[in-house]
């Protein structure tokens, strides 16, 4: 659930007043209205008194229909309450006029209407802004044309660039929609950076990780004019470009291994194989409609066999999903709604979660479309396919049920003696409870402060039957109807009412001897019922016919109380009270069946692998829409469909399965316009620090409009004729003059373009926590550049994989992931934060990764013998900032090792230097 | 080098024209740049909405579910009917209550103070404190089980993952000490549930809360790399000056446009300071022998002082688990609630009067209370279940009435049905005491706003002084 924009909707809106009250109504009056007054009439009253009925001939889902009133008359008096007959009717005052019929509502609700009432009944009206609305459910409305014709939803323009003048900005098309705006603005581009920053911006972007000397020094070689191309088309074709690209849509759909909650929180150890799938699809250029249709049904979809695996892993997107507490139907409703919200915002740039409690305030996008979708979820369930042979799957599942029947067989053999137990406790031990019971009462008598649990501990019983046993002999009341426990009665009744007796020797003799007494009467009498059982049985047996012989009622009751699994020694809670219970000869047969438990367990192969996926249910569903979000208070069916507002006004509803097929192909469409915006523009934002959308998951009415329209397009459509390829959308931007721009902005861009929204230069970037990371271990030469495989903890030291490969918790989300803005992994995220904090600084100063690196640094460039400081320093400077220190930087360096102290045990002069250079902020960003 | 505190001071009595007041230029640099990088430090102090009764939050939990029935709201008619069936109008739909029988508190309670608000004899140094408490007797929560009720008190969602109380307070406010962390939790081992409850969530890292095990308090590990285990202070010092060098080399050959690159300069330059500041902020031993003596010995003891240096130090919110996992949660045996309150009674009595004494009370909202009550039944003997709707909390200090019972349960204490307080509701009412209107505080994430409130929460004018 959300806050959703109350207060813009209602700058955005005019306001009425039922009636001709002159009371004027602001902000205020409208946000009261909008969050107490208006859900209170569309749960309680619109049903019978709206859209579909109009009971009495009244509708109150309207200011007309409210200033109207009904078949009797205005229903409303502004500012007069107490002439007001809804008020009236609410108070349950008149006994003929009490609404709603179903019964009375609470207080709040009752008051906030009087209080509305008596403010002067202000009922806002939507103008163009804002859509109308209705607030408990679909309001039935169409998608209209206009509703068509917002920017996002209209299709892809085709707008031809401008020429321009500037030859070097003439070759792309990007730079000529650029160039123009920026004309426009009175601004010009920066002049083009230098070799060094654009190979190190270049490999960042699309690697995540530094340029190598070697590639710096073969490209600063190259003198032809495909230098900087053959670059970009070398680090596309590396396997780190997956790597890094990955992570970017991981950010878009929540990515994580096990679940925020703590209680049976379901895992996800083989989530890495999504993970991989996403960077194996991106390094081999999967077409984009094609990437996202296997991730929402890959299941689904034809294929070769070979490719099962794969597409299977692909339903990560909604199978690595949030699962709450099983049960309750508001969890349920969250889990559909973390698939919808993560899906539409990530694919469509739509916040069609917002239709979940009332039609979307500002976009097209109804609660029947929401719950149409939700239907599609509904129809879905979380499934692990095993990623292993038939044959091994089958041999595990054996296994897996033979060790299940064990266990069962455990649990059926403790059940069974704990209903035997009762009776041998009540014949074996009654007297040391008789005794512990007494010793607790009398210390109480006194206001001891003594536990039951410590008199247990003390007397060597268990608490548990203590308990019990304390509260039965205590109840003095029920002595009366209790003979068994005169003995007892009249021990209590002899002592001082006021004194603890328990220290006393022969106090506690008589206590023990009540309560031997007890225990050989029970001995007795349950030794006599078996005895009579027997004697029954021969009697049947002989047909003898002789009188049929019975316990008293007040034995059967004495049995009942205590001996019984109702009664003081009854066993109660898991398996191990029982075990702990048990005599010698069970507890010999317990053990030996858990010895045939481990034994199977031994035996068991090992678990295979899942793929943590989807499937479709057995039987698909068809929601009601929930009114106002209320899993409990439903509406009209929502069947099976895509959103309204991105299909034809005939589409027909999904007809296979849960439709998630049918919704692949309707967002991954070409004929769906936002689905290539949206992507072309992330693409985008992920190269300049700005998308040309600067909200990239909202396209709707609330987010930001393109600053380069035709340019968005222009990109989108480009993807679309090459076949979806981001490989070449990447290329395409890549070489354009505007990336190739320096990161420092002119005089001008400064006043008139704080934002860089008109790129007249390049956006400076902070590294990403895991680009730094993985560089620092790049130029320690420390990197392990395995790819792919399971996730590991990134707090251990050993871990020099790149941080790609970190496990990622919803529920503790690793210390270095956080502090340096990681995003929370339960949620779709579009952009990462960038906060500049001094517990990040504390880091870069004591941290222990830090300090190891430092040393591994100082290691490898003291290592070569022949060097002296001075060319050690230009070393760093190259592999660190991939540019030669300049006279000043080196003297700054020479200066601070000669007078920095080595530390005893400590970092060495050089350790100490090799942490500042990594921790500068030249390491930190890139120009 | 200015504190930036000082310096934001001066840009805001220049009025914010950069460089139009004729300003000498370098001057007006200095400030601008400041500014900006006092704009990407998101835990700055920034000014409430409106003006705000208190300025902190100490919030004592008692997490488990302290019973409001043996603790601030006594049941004579409970005991009066001990051992019999509740009647069906107050028990319906309440937590498993099946087969369960009344049960009175095994503790007697006495009226305090000028106000005579009832107190159990668990506390007999907080009902000396009496009459500077607001005791909300008709708080109610959702669901009764630790998780949900946890997550709700806490951060306003029974699901995972939402920014908690403290993320949203400094947020919103940013911090007075910009060398600790503004949100500071304080728990020997963790509560269950965890991190959750302190989660930035989507806001940013920074406001997370800083957990502390205060079971061993050792100043050098309280927060992670606080200390430098290699360096002594001057080369460190050393050190950080060629760091700030070369940064500001850096800076300079890129025109000194960018504030992000300031921002890390002086980040780096805050990290420094913070090393000592904090270390000093958890230093018990700085304390006298008296203090010492007032707060009493113990876990809860210890963090209760350091909540004190912590305010002192102007961190905006320190919320104190009482305990490892779920201490209060007695559902065997109720008298364990002897054992709670012991451990937190002086404490909590030592925490006010020091407050008081150092004239932080007024300043600073104190609050009492667990995730939820406990049954008025009895489970097993002698415990009590999990109760959600109806418990009491109580507030101290900012902005709240003294001596002042709000709200009430009915005559057992299973359902708030007086001017009953949702969590939504308490939590619009802290924002609103720390000058913030709940609804206007907002997240823009992913394309939405959020709030602590979600969309519910009314402040409760009744118990603001």
């Amino acid at each position: 659930m959300f806050s959703c924009r109350l207060r813009s909707v209602f700058a955005a809106v005019a306001v009425v007043f039922v009636g001709s009250s002159g009371v004027r109504g602001g902000d205020d009056a409208v946000t009261f209205f909008e969050t107490k007054v208006r859900p209170v009439l569309a749960t309680h009253c619109t049903n019978c008194h709206g859209a579909n009925k109009q009971k009495a001939g009244l509708r109150l889902d309207t200011p007309d229909g409210m200033t109207k009133g009904g078949e009797s008359g205005p229903v409303v008096v502004p500012g007069n309450p107490e002439k007001s007959r809804l008020v009236e009717s609410l108070t349950y005052h008149d006994t003929d006029l009490q609404m709603p019929p179903k019964g009375k509502l609470p207080d709040d609700q009752i008051s906030a209407i009087t209080r509305w009432v008596k403010e002067g009944a202000v009922w806002p009206a939507a103008n163009a802004t804002a859509r109308a609305t209705t607030t408990g459910g679909d309001s039935g409305k169409k998608v209209s044309d206009a509703d068509r014709s917002f920017w996002s939803f209209r299709p892809l323009a085709n707008a031809s660039a401008p020429t321009t003048t500037l030859k070097a900005w003439d070759k792309s098309a990007i730079d000529r929609f650029l160039f123009a705006a920026m004309t426009k603005k009175g601004l010009a581009p920066a002049q083009r950076a230098g070799k060094l920053t654009l190979i190190r911006r270049v490999t960042f972007d699309l690697t995540g990780l530094p340029p190598t000397d070697a590639e710096i020094d073969a490209f600063q070689k190259d003198e032809s004019p495909e230098a900087f191309a053959k670059v970009v088309d070398r680090l596309l074709a590396s396997p780190h470009y997956g790597e890094r690209w990955a992570r970017h849509w991981l950010d878009l759909v929540r990515y994580g291994e096990d679940q925020a909650h703590t209680f049976q929180a379901r895992l996800f150890p083989q989530g890495y194989l999504y993970r991989d799938w996403v960077v194996k699809s991106l390094n081999g250029d999967m077409p984009y409609d094609q990437f996202v249709k296997l991730q929402i049904a890959g299941d689904l979809m034809p294929g070769p066999d070979s490719e099962r695996e794969d597409r299977l892993a692909a339903l990560g997107l909604f199978g690595l999903g949030a699962s709450y507490y099983a049960g309750s139907p508001t969890a349920i409703a969250d889990e559909r709604d973390d698939k919808i919200d993560t899906l539409c915002r990530s694919t469509l740039g739509l916040t069609v979660a917002c239709a979940r409690c009332h039609d979307h305030k500002f976009d097209p996008i109804s609660t029947a479309d929401y719950y149409s979708l939700s239907s599609i979820m509904a129809s879905t369930v979380y499934k692990e396919y095993p990623k292993t042979t038939p044959a091994l799957a089958e041999a595990y599942d054996k296994s897996q049920a033979a060790i299940k029947a064990k266990t069962d067989e455990i649990t059926d053999f403790l059940k069974s003696e704990a209903g035997r137990i009762p009776e041998r406790l009540a014949t074996d031990e009654t007297a040391k409870y008789v005794v512990a019971s007494w010793i607790y009462l009398n210390a109480k008598k006194v206001g001891g402060k003594a536990t039951v649990s410590e008199v247990a501990r003390k007397e060597k019983v268990k608490t548990e039957w203590l308990d019990r046993w304390v509260n039965y002999l205590d109840d003095k009341k029920a002595l009366e109807s209790r003979p068994h426990l005169a003995r007892w009665k009249e021990l209590i009744a002899k002592e001082d009412a006021k004194a603890d007796s328990s220290g006393k020797p022969e106090a506690r003799a008589k206590a023990q001897e009540v309560g031997q007494a007890l225990q050989d009467y029970l001995k007795a009498t349950i030794a006599l019922r078996e005895a009579m059982k027997t004697f029954d049985t021969a009697s049947t047996a002989n047909k003898g016919g002789g009188e049929k012989l019975k316990l008293r009622d007040t034995d059967k009751k004495a049995i009942q109380e205590i001996a019984s699994a109702e009664g003081t020694f009854a066993v109660k809670g898991g398996n191990n009270k029982i075990e702990a219970a048990l005599d010698e000869k069970s507890l010999a047969t317990l053990k030996g069946k858990r010895a045939e438990l481990e034994t199977l367990k031994k035996s068991s192969p090992p678990k295979y692998d899942v793929i943590h996926g989807v499937a479709d249910s057995k039987s698909p569903m068809t929601l009601r829409i929930h009114l106002r979000g209320n899993p409990a208070t439903l509406g009209d069916e929502a069947p099976r469909r895509f959103l309204s507002v991105l299909s034809a006004p005939n589409a027909s509803l999904f007809k296979e399965g849960s439709g998630r097929l049918e919704l692949a192909n309707a967002v991954a469409s070409k004929d769906n316009p936002l689905f290539a915006r949206v992507i072309a523009n992330r693409i985008w934002a992920q190269h300049f620090g700005r998308g040309l959308v600067a909200t990239p998951s909202n396209f709707g009415a609330m987010g930001e409009r393109p600053t380069h329209p035709e340019l968005l397009d222009w990109l989108a459509s480009q993807l679309i004729s090459k076949g979806w390829s981001l490989k070449t959308l990447h290329r395409e931007i890549l070489l354009s003059a505007a990336y190739a721009q320096s990161s420092v902005p002119s005089a001008k861009a400064i006043e008139v373009d704080g934002d860089n929204a008109y790129l007249s230069h390049v956006n400076r970037r902070r590294l990403e926590v895991e680009a730094w990371r993985d560089a620092m271990l790049a130029v320690t030469g420390e990197l392990d550049l395995k790819l792919g495989g399971p996730s590991l903890d990134l707090t251990s030291n050993a871990n020099h994989r790149r941080t790609l490969y970190a496990k990622i918790s919803r529920h503790r989300l690793n210390d270095l992931l956080r502090q340096f803005d990681f995003p929370d992994p339960n949620l779709t995220s579009d952009k990462r934060n960038i906060s500049t904090v001094p517990l990040q600084g504390l880091f870069v100063l004591n941290s222990e990764f830090m300090t190891k690196r430092a040393e591994a640094l100082a290691t490898r460039l003291t290592s070569n013998s022949k060097q002296n400081d001075e060319s050690r320093i230009k070393t760093a400077f190259a592999q660190l900032y991939g540019r030669p220190a300049d006279a000043d930087e080196v003297a700054m360096g020479l200066e601070f090792l000669k007078s920095a102290q080595p530390a005893s045990n400590g970092p060495s002069s050089w350790a100490q230097y090799a942490q500042v250079l990594l921790g500068a902020n030249e390491f930190l960003f890139v120009d | 080098m200015i504190p930036l505190h000082t310096r934001r001071e001066m840009l805001r009595t220049i009025g914010g024209g950069f460089g139009s007041l004729g300003l000498l230029g370098v001057l007006a640099q200095e400030v601008e740049r400041s500014a900006r990088a006092d704009a990407a430090n998101p835990l700055a102090p920034k000014p409430p909405q409106f003006k705000p009764k208190a300025k902190r939050v100490i919030f004592l939990f008692m997490n488990g579910g302290p019973s409001h029935i043996d603790t601030f709201d006594p049941k004579p008619a409970l005991s009066k009917h001990s051992g019999q069936t509740p009647p069906d109008s107050l028990a319906k739909g309440q937590n498993r209550q099946s087969g369960r029988t009344l049960m009175g508190s095994p503790f007697s309670f006495a009226k305090y103070g000028k106000s005579g608000i009832d107190v159990s004899e668990l506390y007999p140094e907080v009902a000396t404190c009496v009459d500077d408490l607001c005791v909300i007797r008709s708080m109610a929560t959702d669901i009764p089980n630790h998780e949900p009720a946890l997550l709700m008190m806490n951060s306003g969602n029974i699901q995972p993952t939402r920014p908690s109380m403290g993320s949203w307070l400094t947020y919103g406010l940013g911090s007075d000490n910009q060398n600790l962390p503004g949100f500071v939790v304080l728990c020997p081992g963790k509560p269950v549930v965890g991190p959750q409850l302190w989660s930035n969530s989507f806001l940013p890292g920074i406001f997370q809360g800083t957990h502390i095990d205060n079971s061993r308090i050792d100043p050098k590990k309280v927060i992670a790399d606080v200390n430098n285990s290699h360096l002594s202070r001057d080369a460190q010092r050393k050190q950080l000056d060629l760091l700030n060098k070369m940064n500001v080399k850096h800076r300079e050959a890129r025109g000194n446009a960018d504030p992000m690159l300031e921002a890390r300069i002086a980040s780096l330059e805050m990290a420094f300071r913070m090393q000592f500041e904090a270390q000093d902020a958890f230093d018990l031993g700085r304390e006298t022998a008296k203090t010492r003596e007032d707060y009493g010995k113990g876990e809860f003891a210890d963090a209760c002082l350091i909540a004190r240096r912590l305010a002192e130090r102007g961190v905006r919110m320190t919320q104190i688990y009482y305990g490892n996992g779920q201490p209060w949660d007695d559902h065997g045996d109720i008298l364990n609630h002897r054992d709670h309150a012991k451990k937190s009674d002086r404490a909590i009595a030592a925490l006010l009067k020091d407050l008081k004494a150092r004239g932080l009370f007024d300043e600073t909202l104190v609050i009492w209370g667990g995730e939820f009550g406990r049954t008025p039944t009895s489970q097993g003997a002698k415990g009590r279940d999990h109760h959600s709707s109806g418990f009491t909390m109580w507030l101290a200090g900012g902005g709240v009435k003294r001596g002042y019972i709000h709200g009430a349960t009915d005559e057992m204490g299973f359902v708030a049905v007086k001017d009953k307080v949702h969590v939504h509701d308490l939590h619009a009412t802290i924002l609103h005491l720390m000058g913030i209107d709940h609804e206007k505080l907002t997240y823009r994430y992913s394309g939405r706003d959020f709030r602590l409130t979600d969309v519910s929460g009314t402040v409760v004018h009744d118990i603001i002084a």
